[in-house]
């Protein structure tokens, strides 16, 4: 180690944040897992590791907040290991507070603070509630007194140093509590003049601090010495506050090569930008087979077998590249059993929750807008669906309610789904409400479907209607919102007393859409092939013109709304007779709709544009591409559009009418 | 059988001061004005600690720790490091050359004797 300034220090600050998040996680899990009655011994070594290798990176960084905070987490769970004392709920809980805490001393140092936290000093020095209980039972604090934590420089022995005849000089008054032998590699790995050693030593009393400096102070540079706080000797620890040898930052043995290691962190932007890259490479090779395409026979048959390969590998490039952004789901769904955990102490419910999929993969762009509307289906899941264990009972159920949450591949999409076995949804009711908050005409009759519509609606969120109508609906508008920013969908399921069920349905990349392109007028737009079920080209009797609701059109026996994008996305008209165009009949859910265009151009791989970097957000638009021949072309959100349709119309007639008026939103393409 | 001890310091006086302490405590001493007649002092003998000063002429403390820890024989010799700079920077620096420990100036008997015992047993 050769870091000179401090500055030099902080360029490591992102990474050091990145993993210390990582480790939070490990030990959030292992300790609900202990607090839920598993048995926690399988997570027990995940958490204790977690815990030291945050305090040895926090040690190497100088973040002595971090380091005395995780020092204390790291001493309780390595009795834990070593079977002197059981991870019983009054520990478990009383870590998690503190592992708590320690998140929100990360958060300080993230935001540039200074790590201070009201409770975190308390905390380490046992003096929050339920602290009692952990400490006493610990060995090694009946010897009372002080405990210090001697760390040795990765150079010790390199320097000449050999630490052993100070412990032996130490042996007066202090025995060794603990040699920290976990930063040891293995033997394969070792390098012999590498010290990877530190120790925690219990002292019968409090040294005077110039007998530690006379130990040690000689070799500040090798050696750390720390005091650490002592639960079980409260007073005295408090009285001396952590003082340290010399005013040095910690030199916590350097972090020991990870050999296992089989992952490498790249920064977001290089992937990023890389996916950007391919997406230009995929448009260029679309426009090259364009051009050869033109030249037909021009062109040389060894240049178009050239053409085949570079296509073929072009393809694999793609999906190799998107493949990268692909992370697994538990990144999302980690937390969420702690957020039941909260939640379910905060309302005074049981509840648990269950997790399934948690290895599907999706784009990391995804992943990490996906937290708000999980937690928000969760919120309404335990406030809501989730009923008291006294009428969950009444009714039969088992006490403890489960939340659901699962994710899964179906053909090129990926479900997300958070289901509960709750209240369910109360259709009568949320009708009822609906009409008295002038949402709903009162002798309009609804589907099931439809209803559930209405929870969508964004006057339909506030929080007091809504618990009292089914327990459903707090701010639904704002999900679908989000999840169709992330170029999703979602649907919501329920029965009245047999739970609720919200389903998320996310393209598998987010980034390249099989399309069919259309023309309406001078523009293309592109149609995600996966919602088109069919076209044609209708027969005048196939049409039914509904006085002052719009255009239907039967197709193969069913009834269906015709749109013209013209109408819904404010573009150019095209043709007026449906006769003369072309009907591409789309499907999402149990919508349908025939959108009339002009002509099919032909099919597409679209590599999707985010528009909301340069322009708002667009209803019915999920983004723009660049055409093989270098036109720019929409790319439809085919539940956008079937939407801002039905809208035109009102919200009661869903499925069987549409009206023709002026569009809302203004896109150019 | 007493063990030897090189001791390189420019200032007669401060060796002189340090020669004394360790003989009067039973070392064997050699010693030399510079880092460079230490790494002659080092050909010559086989020393089983090493005391010197930061600042010298011709080859200075750092460079001679550096240049004495690239010998095989004295890759693992504690050494320490007379000097009245006590930064972190210059601890750092102590470190990756490979000092084995500090001690202030002035020099006072007692504590060479006993900083000599921790990195001599």
């Amino acid at each position: 180690m050769t870091e000179g300034s401090p500055l030099d220090l902080s360029r490591f600050l992102p990474l050091f944040f990145e993993e210390a998040e990582e480790h939070l996680e490990v030990l959030e899990r292992g300790l609900m897992a202990a607090e839920s009655g598993a048995d926690p011994r399988p997570f027990i070594d995940d958490c204790f590791r977690a815990a030291h290798s945050l305090k040895g990176s926090a040690g190497s960084l100088g973040l002595h907040v971090v380091v005395g905070h995780t020092h204390v987490l790291e001493t309780e769970l390595d009795a834990v290991r070593g079977g002197a004392r059981p991870l019983d709920l009054a520990l478990a809980g009383h870590l998690l507070v503190g592992v708590d805490l320690l998140r929100r001393v990360l958060d300080s140092l993230t935001a540039g603070g200074d790590g201070q936290v009201e409770g975190a000093a308390e905390w380490t020095q046992g003096a929050v509630s339920g602290a009692a209980s952990p400490v006493e039972a610990r060995p090694e604090a009946a010897r009372g007194g002080l405990r210090l934590c001697l760390s040795t420089h990765a150079d010790t022995f390199r320097c000449g140093l050999d630490p052993l005849p100070l412990l032996r000089d130490l042996d007066m008054l202090a025995g060794i509590v603990r040699a920290d032998l976990a930063a040891i590699p293995e033997l394969d790995q070792l390098d012999p003049t590498t010290c990877h050693l530190t120790w925690t030593l219990g002292l019968a009393e409090s040294p005077p601090p110039e007998m530690v400096d006379e130990l040690f102070g000689f070799a500040d540079h090798l050696f750390t010495v720390e005091h650490l706080p002592d639960v079980a000797a409260a007073p005295q620890a408090a009285a001396t506050p952590a003082v340290s040898v010399a005013p040095v930052p910690a030199h916590v043995a350097a972090p020991a090569p990870r050999p296992e290691r089989a992952t490498l962190r790249i920064a977001t932007e290089k992937v990023d930008r890389l996916v950007d890259l391919v997406g230009e490479l995929v448009i260029s090779q679309a426009i090259l087979g364009e051009v050869l395409h033109e030249l037909g026979q021009a062109a040389s048959e060894r240049v178009q077998s050239a053409f085949a390969t570079l296509e073929r590998n072009t393809r694999e490039v793609q999906e190799r590249a998107m493949g990268i952004r692909m992370l697994p789901v538990a990144m999302a769904f980690d937390r969420l059993p702690r957020l039941v955990r909260d939640l379910g102490e905060r309302l005074g419910k049981r509840m648990r929750v269950v997790i399934e999929g948690e290895e599907t993969e999706l784009d990391r762009s995804v992943l990490e807008h996906l937290t708000d509307p999980l937690t928000h289906l969760i919120r309404n899941c335990a406030d809501h669906g989730i009923e008291p264990a006294a009428d969950r009972e009444a009714a039969g159920k088992p006490p403890v309610g489960t939340v659901l949450v699962r994710a899964m591949h179906q053909g090129s999409t990926v479900i997300i789904e958070v289901s509960d076995d709750g209240r369910g949804l109360d259709y009568a009711r949320i009708r009822t409400r609906a009409v008295e908050r002038g949402i709903l005409g009162a002798e309009a009759a609804l589907s099931e479907a439809e209803t559930i519509e209405l929870l969508f609606a964004p006057g339909f969120s506030t929080a007091d209607t809504v618990s009292d109508v089914s327990g459903r609906g707090v701010g639904m508008d704002v999900v679908r919102h989000s999840i169709e920013a992330l170029g999703g969908r979602v649907s919501m399921s329920g029965k009245l007393g047999e739970g609720t069920s919200v389903r998320m349905t996310f393209p598998l990349t987010l980034a390249i859409v099989e399309g069919l392109c259309v023309r309406v007028a001078d523009t293309t737009y592109v149609v995600p092939m996966a919602a088109i079920t069919s076209s044609f080209r209708p027969n005048p009797r196939d049409l039914k013109p509904v006085l002052g609701r719009g255009e239907l059109v039967i197709s193969q026996g069913v009834q269906m709304p015709l749109v013209r994008l013209s109408d819904v996305l404010s573009g150019p008209p095209g043709v007026e007779d449906p006769c003369r165009g072309l009907l591409v009949v789309v499907q999402h859910e149990a919508d349908q709709a025939a959108l009339l265009v002009d002509g099919v151009i032909g099919s597409t791989q679209a590599v999707i544009k985010n528009l909301e970097r340069n322009f708002q957000r667009v209803e019915g638009v999920m983004g723009a591409t660049i055409l093989g021949d270098g036109r720019v072309a929409l790319v439809l959100d085919v539940a956008g559009v079937l939407r801002l349709a039905r809208r035109r119309t009102g919200s009661s007639r869903v499925r069987t009418s549409i009206a023709l008026g002026a569009a809302s939103c203004t896109v150019q393409p | 059988m007493g063990k030897t001890v090189l001791v390189l310091d420019d200032s007669a006086s401060v060796r002189r001061l340090v020669v004394a302490t360790l003989q009067g405590a039973g070392y064997s001493v050699v010693e030399g004005e510079h880092g460079a007649e230490g790494l002659a002092a080092l050909d010559r003998s086989a020393v089983d600690a090493i005391v010197t000063d930061l600042n010298m002429p011709v080859m200075n403390g750092l460079d001679f720790v550096r240049a004495a820890r690239r010998r095989p024989a004295n890759r693992f010799t504690p050494i320490l490091m007379l000097t009245t700079e006590t930064g972190e920077a210059k601890k750092q620096e102590g470190r990756a050359a490979g000092c084995t420990g500090w001690i202030n100036k002035p020099v006072s008997p007692p504590t060479l004797l006993q900083v000599l015992a921790r990195v001599v047993p």
